[in-house]
């Protein structure tokens, strides 16, 4: 049952993963989380391609997407995703350091499931993280891995 | 005639008188007659009275003489002696002799008499025949001059029909100025008919003025006196005005003098035309000529097949071209050849009916040089309505065109500005957010990692770093707000400001528990603005108003309105520090403060956005205040339309 619990966390800023990493361990959810550092290589292994191509295990619980990363950013990943017949059923969660307007809208008209604004305060981050950790990690029933299947789509 | 009865009657009477001579002579042979002898002898005698003969009587004389001689020796002797029967033949042939002069001379007479009858009955004859031929001529004659007194009715007659029937009035008067013909075509122009005026008085009697319309027409230079004068007068423009025709009336007139067969002058007659019309006409046509040549605007008129008819001065202007350069040639000199299939077709749909066309184009100057023009092109209708050619009316838009590529520019060059302002933003809120989190969250890690081994003056250390990134995450936020405040779209409605402020009220209320405050809500209006905005604003205000009434034991807060007919004006009065006066100019500025951080957290940004805001919505702000008594704000918001309450009727019934 542990798998349930994995979180793929996609952010590029090291400061960040740190963080958030520092967040989750201390509502002990570390270890479930997966770090990706930029969109292309959460689509990849999403998709079970290039350096993901051998995982084995199913889909993460849950997506942690910042919304601007590198070569493919938030929105793109989460509008792949979203229109992707095999994933749109995976929750998405922005996490984000604006809150700009056209962010939020554009999130979810794409369909997100959720979208934080990652507050300066870091007390009120840990609990932040903790609250969505507990919700889609422990609380919230994941789609049966039928839904999932994450096939390939270079196939 | 009488010749053939004279010689039927010779025809006649020889026979019987030589008949009656032989008769007398066997009788005197063969008897004794006595005196009787020559009676009978006498009896031929006169008979010759009626032959034809003049010499008749003579002859019968002699025969009847040689016959009474020979009577003498044939006769026998009877009881007579031969003395007495020689005296008895001797008066016989005396008898005989006398008769036959005499009856010589009766014939001599009754013939001169015959003859003289005969004369007298040619020259009657002849005077007869002549009188016949003198009495033909002169039936003649008057048959002629029958006919001519017909024709000259008929044509009298022809003429007073024409002068009835003439569109033109006629007036004719003699050499006293006694009008003998007055046309009702005359009656009718002039509107006043003859009268007995004498000529010095006709312009004041038909009220004749020149064409400056206020002089009068010198009398001895009417048409009409001087044609009498033996002047000839062509299309003299005269004006009329009189009580018949207050506004008076155009006249054209034609004058000449009136001669009989031998030259002698008779009067004057004039021909009237009423030119009012054209007068009008030339005047409308003066007026829209004046138009067309002060327009700016170049106006050309051309035919169907594009040849210029017309062209006025700004078009000289415009093109380069003089009128008489280009009129009558083919317009395709001022098109770019690019162009000529567009011109073509709007001509295309000008005949096809289309009342105008319209577009925007450009034309070619006589230098070469392109301008941009607008075009508008119309088809010029006769009378009848039919289309004779086309108008183009162009306006030089170059200028225009320069402006508005300027204006293009600058809006470009804006909305880039616009565009990086925004990228600016945006990548403030992202990465400018980014580090204060990553301060705070890594001065968290260290005081947990590290904590233990700190004393208090490091602890303070740390938490005032964290404070510092807490400060400056919420000037960020603020800023941005701001920032975003003066670029977002308004959506203005109408809303309810009593359910806006309660709404208000309560997020204030929840952020500020513990707080005892005494707030006065007065009845407000519904105001035109958009709701998330002015959401803002009385959060704001309220906030503020919390915010600065702290230390109040008692905090009074009264919100209330008040509405005229131009502007709704709102106001938030405290009981709190208040403020100084002669700083209330500095409340509504970005960063501006009047207490310290210390005293009073704060961004400085709050007011400036609630000034923002109204000023946005075309409103101001302002506020009073008094220190350590309270502070007062207002904002109004303008009246933009009167709102439509189409439910009330429904609402009152239900």
């Amino acid at each position: 049952m542990a798998e349930l619990k994995r979180i793929l966390l996609a952010e590029d800023n090291e400061k960040d993963v740190e963080l958030t990493l520092a967040a989750m361990e201390e509502h002990h959810l570390a270890n479930e989380v997966v770090v990706v550092t930029d969109g292309a290589e959460a689509l990849d292994y999403l998709c079970r391609r290039g350096k993901f191509a051998a995982r084995q295990n199913g889909q993460p619980a849950v997506v942690l997407l910042d919304l601007k990363m590198p070569k493919v950013d938030g929105l793109e990943v989460l509008r792949v995703i979203k229109s992707h017949p095999d994933l749109k059923s995976l929750p998405v969660v922005m996490l984000t350091s604006s809150h700009e307007e056209r962010d939020l809208v554009e999130s979810y008209r794409l369909g997100v499931n959720a979208y934080v604004v990652k507050p300066v305060d870091f007390q009120r981050f840990i609990s932040a993280v903790k609250e969505l950790g507990f919700f889609w990690a422990l609380i919230n029933q994941a789609p049966p891995a039928s839904m999932t299947k994450g096939t390939n789509w270079n196939t | 005639m009488n010749r053939v009865a004279v010689l039927s009657l010779s025809a006649i009477v020889r026979p019987l008188m030589v008949a009656l001579l032989g008769g007398v002579f066997i009788l005197d042979a063969l008897t004794p007659l006595g005196v009787i002898i020559w009676l009978l002898y006498l009896i031929p005698v006169w008979g010759t009275f009626w032959y034809p003969h003049r010499q008749s009587p003579l002859i019968v004389a002699i025969t009847c003489a040689i016959l009474v001689v020979f009577g003498f020796f044939l006769s026998p002797p009877g009881s007579y002696s031969v003395s007495m029967v020689v005296v008895n033949r001797a008066l016989g042939i005396m008898t005989v002799a006398i008769t036959a002069a005499v009856i010589y001379q009766l014939k001599k007479h009754h013939e001169a008499l015959a003859e003289a009858r005969i004369t007298l009955e040619r020259r009657v004859e002849e005077r007869t025949a002549e009188l016949a031929t003198t009495n033909q001529t002169l039936q003649e004659e008057i048959a002629a001059r029958r006919q001519m007194a017909d024709d000259l009715s008929k044509q009298t007659t022809i003429l007073q029909s024409i002068l009835r029937s003439l569109g033109e009035g006629v007036i004719v008067a003699d050499m006293a100025g006694k009008f003998l013909v007055w046309n009702p075509a005359a009656e009718r122009i002039i509107g006043l008919g003859p009268t007995n005026s004498s000529p010095e008085a006709w312009q004041r009697t038909y009220g004749v003025y020149l064409p400056d319309r206020v002089t009068p027409y010198p009398t001895e230079d009417l048409p009409l006196a001087k044609a009498i004068r033996g002047i000839s007068v062509d299309g003299d423009e005269q004006f009329l005005r009189h009580a018949g025709c207050p506004d008076g009336l155009w006249l054209s007139v034609t004058g000449r003098p009136v001669y009989d067969a031998s030259g002698a002058p008779l009067g004057g007659v004039v021909v009237v035309r009423d030119i009012s019309n054209r007068k009008r006409e030339d005047e409308t046509l003066a007026r829209l000529a004046a138009i067309v040549d002060h327009s700016d605007d170049a106006i050309i008129g051309t035919t169907f097949d594009g040849v210029v008819t017309t062209w006025n001065a700004a078009a000289e202007r415009m093109y380069g071209y003089t009128a008489r350069e280009v009129i009558a040639t083919p317009i395709t000199f001022l098109i770019p050849p690019d162009l000529i299939e567009e011109e073509q077709s709007m001509i295309k749909r000008l005949k096809e009916g289309e009342r105008a066309a319209h577009l925007e184009t450009v034309r070619r100057r006589k230098d070469g040089q392109d301008i941009h023009v607008s075009l508008t092109m119309s088809p010029i209708l006769d009378r009848a309505g039919k289309r004779i050619g086309i108008s183009k009316i162009t306006r030089d838009i170059s200028e225009q065109k320069r402006v508005e590529q300027e204006m293009k520019q600058h809006t470009d060059e804006v909305n880039v500005l616009n565009k990086e302002l925004e990228a600016f933003s945006y990548s403030v809120s992202h990465d400018l957010r980014a580090p204060l989190r990553h301060i705070d969250g890594f001065v968290d890690l260290l005081q947990r990692q590290a904590g233990g081994f700190l004393d208090d003056k490091g602890r303070r250390y740390l938490r005032t770093i964290s404070e510092s990134a807490k400060q400056m995450g919420c000037l960020v936020d603020d800023l941005l707000a701001f920032s975003r405040m003066g670029r977002t779209e308004m959506r203005e409605s109408w809303i309810s400001l009593d359910a806006l402020v309660q709404d208000a009220l309560q997020t204030v209320k929840s952020e500020s528990p513990g707080r005892n405050i005494e707030w006065i809500v007065n009845r407000l209006p519904e105001v035109q603005a958009d709701p998330a905005m002015l959401r803002l604003v009385v959060i704001n205000l309220l906030a503020n108003a919390e915010k600065y009434t702290r230390s109040r034991v008692q905090a009074r807060v009264e919100i209330g309105a008040s509405k005229n007919s131009d502007e709704t004006i709102v106001f938030v009065r405290d009981n709190g520090v208040g403020f100084e006066m002669q700083y209330a100019h500095k409340l509504f500025g970005v960063f501006q403060r009047l207490h310290s951080a210390k005293d009073f957290e704060g961004t400085g940004i709050g007011l400036a956005s609630v000034r923002r805001i109204i000023a946005r919505h075309g409103g101001r702000t302002w506020a009073n205040g008094v220190v350590n008594e309270g502070a007062t704000f207002y904002f109004s918001l303008p009246q933009k339309g009167e709102r439509c309450h189409g439910g009330v009727e429904a609402n009152t019934a239900g």
